[in-house]
């Protein structure tokens, strides 16, 4: 007897691409919990009444029953086991962010943007689960994760498809100028003004060209290279632009890890004797 | 349940969801692949940047198309109204005889943003920054895309409760 435990696998399952969009999800909503605390009493404490939204959308207190319905949501939608109530808990999490959309004091806020593209995708898979086969649910959670994903990146280029951009003027002005993070604060140290300007130039258009080819080609691409590719281009956004963005670009990189598409496994007992015993013999 | 009989309920269910969200995700990119050669929704976006859409219905439809530093956007902050309405309420005695471009007087900031520039006083910080005090605000912020534009006013005023309230004080879009 093999008194030694093997260790435990980590296993691709139906649940996994829900779980690494649900985390995404969670640590965007979280990434800048002390500036929500302290919005949530700027709200309070300095209210603007504003025609163009309705008045439910200006309230300090349904922003907040949004953001933790939202939350509370999905922790409720993960550690059911009921397969009903799972949904109507992801469909209050995208309600949430839908109310978070539209509200006076969050509409701008690119984090529930994303956190709505990626909670809409949730609830169709919990519609989902239990009633696909786990091959047809990867495939069609891998397109639809892949398409998002490229959405949310045409979205970036298209807005920056103006000399404005090209030329680097706006993220001069944004970044270059006197934002402080460790890019910026570095190339400054470094470099004198004119050359910083031309650095400016070629990060602006190196953003420019980013998000247009990965725009147009992530949902083209192989699964698995897709789900790396999205991952690896929305942490180094954040990495070399704001750590702040990823409050922003969590939930992507949860949803662009959902579409990894797992190789087909074959079980142990579904193979004959005879194969197992070849197999061994060559080293396979 | 075994796979022969989610097959079969599968076939059973057709995914609606799935085919609403592809669908959903073809308009937002046709919308987003259009807007260079479209003014149209060039203008649309803009107004949407600016809280001036006709209908909150329609800004509300349009607000989960991603955005994310979208046309080049700048804020000025001002503790007087912009020059043209500078008129009256300024004693030709402050400004400086050598200085006929008031368009600096009352400026407290400017700056560029990287989308939505009414956040300037709708988000958390920017109320922190210029709502303290209760002396009135104005808020003129600009879009530039491709050769379209737009410019709005906003004026901010507090009330005897202490709520701001916020006007759009004029409508121009050069």
């Amino acid at each position: 007897m093999n008194s030694i435990a093997s260790p435990t696998k980590l296993r691709w399952t139906e649940w996994t691409p829900l779980h690494l969009t649900w985390a995404g999800m969670m640590l965007g909503l979280f990434w800048k919990w002390k500036f929500f605390l302290l919005a949530d009493r700027i709200y309070e404490a300095i209210p603007i009444h504003h025609e163009f939204f309705p008045e439910w959308l200006q309230s300090a207190t349904v922003l907040r029953i949004a953001f933790l319905a939202a939350a509370i949501s999905v922790v409720a939608a993960w550690i059911t086991e009921q397969r009903m109530r799972r949904c109507v808990a992801a469909a209050v999490t995208w309600i949430s962010a839908t109310v978070m959309i539209w509200h006076q004091g969050s509409y701008n806020d690119m984090t529930f943007v994303t956190f709505w593209w990626c909670s809409l995708w949730a609830f169709w898979y919990t519609t989902r689960l239990e009633i696909d086969t786990p091959e047809e649910l990867y495939r069609k959670a891998g397109r639809l994760s892949r398409v998002i994903v490229s959405v949310v990146l045409l979205g970036g280029a298209s807005g920056k498809w103006t000399a404005e951009y090209w030329s680097g003027d706006v993220l001069w002005e944004i970044y270059f100028l006197d934002r402080d993070f460790w890019v910026f604060n570095w190339l400054r140290s470094s470099f004198d003004g004119e050359t910083l300007r031309n650095i400016a130039t070629i990060y602006s258009r190196k953003v420019v060209l980013v998000e247009t080819v990965a725009g147009f080609a992530v949902w083209l691409l192989p699964a698995r290279w897709a789900a790396i590719i999205g991952a690896v281009v929305f942490t180094s956004i954040a990495l070399f632009s704001n750590f702040m963005l990823f409050s922003v670009l969590s939930p992507l990189v949860g949803l662009s890890l959902a579409g990894w598409m797992p190789r087909p496994q074959i079980a142990a007992e579904d193979v004959p004797p005879s194969e197992n015993q070849m197999a061994a013999s060559m080293g396979g | 349940m075994n796979a022969p009989a989610k097959s079969s309920l599968n076939r059973a269910k057709p995914d609606w969801g799935y085919r609403i969200l592809l669908t959903v995700a073809a308009i937002v990119a046709a919308w987003l692949l259009l807007m260079p050669i479209c003014p149209p929704i060039v203008q649309s976006t803009m107004q949407r940047f600016h809280l001036r859409t006709p209908s909150f219905a329609w800004w509300a439809i349009q607000s989960p198309i991603p955005a994310m530093y979208n046309f080049k956007n700048t804020t000025e902050v001002r503790e007087l109204p912009p020059s043209g309405e500078l008129t009256g309420l300024v004693d030709p005695l402050w400004l400086s005889p050598l200085e006929e471009d008031t368009s600096g007087l009352g400026v407290l900031a400017t700056r560029t943003i990287n989308h939505y520039p009414v956040r300037e006083f709708t988000f958390a910080n920017g109320r922190v920054r210029y709502l303290q005090e209760d002396d009135p605000r104005w808020l003129v912020v600009e879009s530039h895309y491709r050769g379209e534009s737009m410019q709005s006013t906003y004026e901010l005023t507090r009330d005897d409760a202490g709520v701001w309230q916020m006007v759009l004080a004029e409508e121009t879009s050069p």
